[in-house]
């Protein structure tokens, strides 16, 4: 004989809560997670040429289109970009123009009440500028992995601090965001009905991504450590120069040469 | 064979514009019924063909000039539906960056250029490659498809031309529009079009065809290999060529600016006067009119406005591929 309790039909409704926050974090976090997991879009053209060679010509090119005060100029830098964008893969392209896009139009609506008193030339000169610059470090980074990028800034001499920092950094990133996330998703598990209390649980979330994180870093260090890192970041071997830098090198030499030889083109 | 703005009233504008409207959208679906996704940035590499092949001015009689359209090229390679999408897109970009063929009109031209002779040149090409069997028989269809589908395209442009002076007219009795009848506007544009221009597409036309068949057989075969570089390559030195169109002198016939059409002669009159809507028209102001980069020498802003046209089709193509979905396979 089953208790009366027990033969009461259930009827227990959890008030309705508000998770906005909640879920626009985790949405938040799952996006830089699967940002940091994300690996370049490989293509066999990509081993053709070095990442130093690339980047250095993506740095010359993003200078020599922000010194430029030149529209044709830039109309002769943006050919030179379309072409290059337009041999990549469709994936890629897509790619480098999600990641110029927005900020392109962001630039836009910044200078729309200057277009609207001064009429559209400057501001689409600018625009233009601002795309093939964003455009120019979003294939060097969609094109090279992260590893081989470093590998590129050390030959450019760029601190091993810096690097380091870095490469912990972008690391750190993706581990810290897990662990964010696990515990998010586990105070909204327990948040059955209305949680008076979430804000206090976030604060101890925060708490403890930070002790989470010293941990992580100090195991870090003693794993560096004990594989023998003494702060110093190698150089990789000599550079393995081929036609296709010679062909990227010579784009970005033709381009510094039409700045300067032609200063004055309007 | 570019019709500028203000040459055609609103509303010859409107009823060609209408009758494209359901010519490309069925030409859309049709492309994504039978052009796999692999193969639609071909249709860009086409419509880039078909871009540069018009760069290449050649002087016609009576001191105009005329090019070749590469529409019946694309359509024997890719059919004629993807061959419509491929030349209107090449329109819009020559009508949007380089002020070639007006905005208004654009609607027009895509009816003379992406749908006239892709499906005029096509039925002739198909109808005579079954009945001429054999590799020289299909050539010979090809050119018979090409010339005549050019020429076709030409006598409507030239009939578009000469009923506006019957469509609008002033006050003053004197037309908005082109000014010229049907009994000047269609010799002017079939006859150099039958003597010149229609042997340059044809050239073209059966050049491009026999090359793209070497190098790349699997753009016309089933199975065969697809090879992009080379297409690439030829595209290349298509840009860097496309200078020679500045070695013909003059200005098509229709397409001259509201500054030359005062003095434009014909019939051995100068016709004197700007007819009203062409001197209040609209224009669109772009970023490389006629094929130009101001500080630059015209041949180098011809190989730039080449070398950008062809790198946005191909990017354009590619994008659409990606963003297409095969459809699913029916079990």
């Amino acid at each position: 004989m089953l208790p009366s309790w027990l033969q009461r039909a259930e009827t227990y409704w959890p008030a309705r809560d508000r998770d906005g926050f909640l879920d626009r974090t985790i949405r938040a976090l799952l996006h830089v997670l699967a940002l940091g997991r994300r690996r370049p879009l490989r293509c066999r053209h990509d081993r053709l040429s070095d990442p130093t060679c690339r980047l250095v010509c993506a740095l010359g090119f993003v200078l020599l289109v922000s010194v430029a005060r030149s529209p044709s100029f830039v109309a002769v830098a943006g050919a030179a970009f379309l072409v290059v964008l337009a041999l990549q893969p469709a994936s890629r392209i897509a790619e480098t123009l999600r990641a110029a896009g927005p900020t392109a139009a962001f630039t836009a609506v910044i200078l729309l009440p200057y277009a609207l008193s001064a009429g559209p030339v400057r501001p689409v000169f600018l625009v233009l500028k601002v795309i093939l610059s964003t455009g120019a470090v979003a294939l060097v980074g969609s094109t090279t992995e992260w590893a081989s990028l470093s590998g590129a800034a050390r030959r450019l001499r760029v601190p091993a601090l810096f690097l380091t920092v870095l490469d912990v950094f972008i690391r750190f990133v993706a581990l810290l965001g897990e662990v964010a996330l696990e515990m998010l998703q586990a105070v909204r598990l327990r948040s059955v009905g209305r949680n008076r209390n979430k804000s206090a649980a976030l604060g101890g979330v925060a708490g403890s991504l930070y002790l989470r994180s010293r941990e992580l870093a100090e195991e870090l260090h003693a794993a560096m450590v004990c594989r023998g890192f003494t702060g110093e970041y190698h150089s990789p071997g000599p550079l393995a120069l081929g036609r296709h830098d010679a062909i990227l090198g010579a784009g970005l030499a033709a381009l510094a040469i039409a700045l300067f030889v032609w200063p004055s083109v309007p | 064979m570019h019709i500028p703005d203000n040459y055609l009233s609103p509303s010859t504008c409107a009823v060609l514009g209408g009758a494209m409207f359901p010519v490309w959208t069925t030409s859309i679906r049709k492309v994504r019924a039978q052009v796999p996704r692999t193969k639609v940035p071909l249709l860009g590499v086409a419509a880039a063909f078909s871009f540069l092949i018009m760069m290449f001015n050649v002087p016609l009689p009576g001191g105009t000039t005329g090019h070749a359209v590469g529409a019946v090229l694309i359509a024997a390679l890719l059919g004629p539906w993807a061959a419509c999408i491929s030349v209107s897109v090449a329109l819009l970009v020559q009508a949007l960056l380089f002020g070639d063929g007006g905005i208004l009109a654009f609607g027009a031209n895509s009816f003379n250029m992406a749908f006239v002779i892709p499906f005029a040149g096509y039925f002739l090409f198909d109808v005579l490659r079954r009945r001429l069997p054999r590799r020289k028989g299909e050539l010979a269809a090809l050119a018979v498809g090409a010339y005549l589908g050019l020429n076709l395209a030409a006598l409507c442009a030239a009939i578009e031309f000469g009923l506006q002076p019957l469509i609008a007219r002033d006050a003053a009795g004197l037309p908005l529009y082109c000014p010229y009848p049907l009994s000047v506007s269609v010799p002017a544009m079939t006859i150099p079009h039958l003597l010149v221009a229609g042997v340059v597409e044809v050239v073209f036309t059966l050049g491009i065809y026999a090359f793209v068949r070497r190098v790349s057989p699997g753009v016309v075969q089933e199975g065969a290999p697809t090879r992009m570089c080379p297409l690439y390559v030829s595209l290349g030195l298509l840009a860097l060529l496309s200078p020679l169109g500045l070695l013909a002198a003059g200005t098509a016939w229709g397409e001259w600016g509201p500054d030359e059409i005062k003095g434009v002669v014909s019939g051995g009159k100068a016709l004197g006067y700007v007819p009203a809507g062409m001197e209040k028209g609209w224009s669109l102001r772009v970023l490389f009119p006629d094929y130009g980069v101001s500080g630059f020498p015209e041949w180098f802003g011809y190989i730039l406005s080449a070398v950008v046209a062809v790198a946005i089709l191909v990017i354009v193509f590619k994008l659409l591929g990606l963003a297409r979905k095969d459809p699913r396979p029916v079990h």
